[in-house]
């Protein structure tokens, strides 16, 4: 486990005072009026009544004074399995007391993580461990922690506050059900089968030997049965550069706050999309049109992959102002553009057109949560809700979708593909039908 | 009409919150007030004006402060069955004893409680902590009975004194720290 902070570990251990509790003043008041009605009837069994009372005080605080916590009671310090995790992950948090004391723990239930217990508060002998599971990715702040610390009775107590505990929750790792073929690479050495021939391979055709051909390419069945020599042609393998154009200008927020935003769609695809291609040892690159997720310059392998992942964990929900859009001014040709969008925003159809002038093999996948705008929703127990409330934000939304049909069809007509994001397994439709087009005979114009 | 519907909802909504360990001490509570209650008007709660006055003051003050237990109405709760048994004389030192013991156990159910909110969960180890001190200050308070009724005059037999100081003197070692003496610097 990891202690809560560098400069808390080196400060002296710091004391909190404590104060007699109401259950202290409640028990040696009773016992008292019992000994003082026994001295009034003049009947000492009455103090039998009183005692049990009374000898819990003087307990409380003969042991406060034996042990030494007239001084107070050491503040509890804070421990954690970790900072990071997956979406899903679960992490332990712990508050430990170094003294005999009760300790009760209470936390606010943070949005989108479980904890256990489960309204996270407890009251424990010494140590107390909250267990915190997160539902989403992004940044959250455990606490703060609110702690009440008392002597084995609870007779003299005190109570402190300590800080949240932050947590980085970085998007689930699910790997993309897709070829790693795409439709123009564009580097130097890779695993993607090129059009171009040369070292690779991926049988391309067998040709007669030329001059500086390598001997092990020879093809000595086709030689014998021909009789002059004759060498395998392969296609070459190279990487590509993939760019992955975030539209967070707006974060659209479907009616069940538990159901997946536009920005989570997005930061999902993204990180999906960007495991994909790293793996494969491709460059990934990320432009954000709005502020949320912000640039990621391109790079490849595992440190690029854990850079994209952190700074899409780090984006920022809930910010529902429209931002002004960050255009992407040049894109290298043939680079793979995947632009996730929810397809509001006119001017990210301008860019998207841009992009394909530039050159680029542009995917578009829709981030527009499903249950947004759905037709089959209306009249459903949301919408008479809303109804009730003088709002028809569901028909609006419902429109509005209507009216974004025709965008799609239009990007469609220009040949770009677009497709809805619905888990690892919706790009590779799109990849198979990019990579057949891009090796598909072509007709020249002249 | 509505908002009160409404706040019957919402009340037994908060009401689900509550965590079993949190209803079993509460509950607890009320019950060893009430049977200290009950055995100290004798069986009958509402016989003649003391024991009805201290009988609502039990049920009215118990609930008030098993709601809150953090509250000041324990006080007034404790305080009803020893004035209810100051008054009618239930029965011999045994009797008075129990009621004693009871009031002691709905006391620290109360004060368990007050640590945490009431959706919070009290672990084990907690409650048999508690409760352990609990035991010890009837065992304490049994040795004082034991001292304190020869001195006040009460004839008592001889042996009733040595047991008391025994039993003190075992608390005491109880109480006294026993931490580990310290090593000197090299």
């Amino acid at each position: 486990m990891a202690e809560a902070s560098e400069p808390e570990r080196s400060k002296p251990p710091e004391r909190l005072r404590t104060l007699p509790s109401p259950a202290l003043i409640r028990a040696g008041l009773a016992g008292s009026l019992a000994a003082v009605l026994a001295v009034l009837v003049g009947r000492p069994q009455l103090l039998a009544l009183g005692l049990p009372l009374l000898a819990w005080a003087i307990i409380a605080v003969v042991r406060r004074l034996a042990r030494g916590e007239r001084d107070g009671l050491l503040r509890p310090r804070v421990r954690s399995t970790g900072r990071k995790l997956d979406e899903g992950g679960t992490v332990a948090i712990a508050v430990d007391s170094s003294e005999d004391v009760l300790l009760g723990l209470s936390v606010p239930v943070p949005a989108h993580a479980l904890l256990s217990p489960p309204l996270g508060s407890e009251l424990t002998a010494r140590s107390a461990r909250l267990v915190v599971t997160a539902q989403r990715w992004g940044r959250y702040e455990i606490g703060p922690l609110h702690v009440a610390l008392a002597d084995a009775l609870g007779a003299f107590r005190t109570q402190t506050t300590l800080p949240a505990v932050p947590l980085h929750v970085t998007p689930g790792s699910s790997l993309l059900e897709a070829p790693p073929s795409v439709p123009a690479p564009t580097g130097v050495a890779g695993q993607h089968l090129s059009r171009r021939r040369g070292e690779g391979t991926a049988l391309a055709d067998v040709r007669e030997f030329q001059p500086g051909d390598r001997m092990h390419r020879i093809n000595w069945p086709v030689t014998s049965r021909t009789g002059t020599l004759h060498t395998n042609a392969t296609f070459t393998e190279r990487d590509t550069d993939v760019l992955i154009v975030t539209d967070t200008l707006q974060e659209v927020v479907p009616t069940d706050v538990e159901d997946a935003t536009s920005l989570d769609v997005t930061v999902r695809a993204t990180a999906a999309i960007a495991r994909h291609y790293l793996s494969v040892g491709d460059r990934v690159g990320v432009h954000d049109l709005g502020t949320q997720i912000g640039p990621v310059r391109a790079g490849t392998g595992p440190r690029q992959l854990r850079v994209l992942t952190e700074t899409l964990s780090r984006a920022h929900r809930g910010d529902s102002r429209m931002s002004r859009i960050h255009r992407l001014g040049r894109v290298r040709t043939s680079t793979l553009v995947v632009v996730c969008t929810p397809l509001l925003a006119p001017g990210v159809l301008g860019q998207i057109g841009d992009l394909l002038a530039l050159g680029a093999d542009v995917i578009v996948v829709d981030t527009l949560p499903r249950t947004v705008g759905d037709a089959r929703a209306l009249g459903t127990g949301a919408r008479r809700r809303a109804a009730r409330e003088d709002r028809y934000w569901e028909e609006a939304w419902t429109l509005r979708r209507l009216q974004r049909e025709r965008t799609v069809r239009e990007l469609r007509e220009q040949g770009v593909p677009v497709t809805v994001w619905e888990g690892p397994g919706s790009l590779a439709p799109v990849l198979l039908s990019l990579a057949r087009a891009a090796s598909a005979p072509r007709m020249r114009r002249s | 009409m509505r908002s009160l519907v409404e706040s019957l909802a919402q009340m037994l909504v908060d009401l689900g919150h509550v965590s079993r360990s949190q209803w079993a001490l509460r509950l607890l509570a009320v019950v060893a007030l009430a049977s200290a209650q009950l055995v100290a008007t004798g069986g009958d709660l509402f016989s003649t004006l003391l024991p009805g006055v201290t009988s609502l003051a039990v049920i009215v003050f118990g609930l008030l402060q098993s709601l809150r237990p953090d509250g000041p109405w324990g006080l007034p709760a404790l305080a009803a069955p020893v004035l209810a048994a100051a008054g009618t004389a239930p029965g011999g030192a045994g009797v008075l004893a129990l009621i004693g013991c009871l009031l002691l156990l709905a006391h620290a159910c109360w004060s368990t409680a007050a640590m945490v909110p009431a959706h919070g969960v009290i672990t084990r180890g907690a409650a048999l902590r508690c409760a352990a001190w609990a035991g010890a200050a009837v065992l304490l308070g049994g040795g004082l009975w034991l001292l304190v009724l020869p001195l006040a005059g009460a004839r008592t037999p001889e042996w009733t004194l040595v047991l008391g100081t025994l039993a003190l003197i075992a608390l005491v070692l109880v109480l006294v720290p026993r931490g580990t003496p310290r090593r000197r610097g090299r």
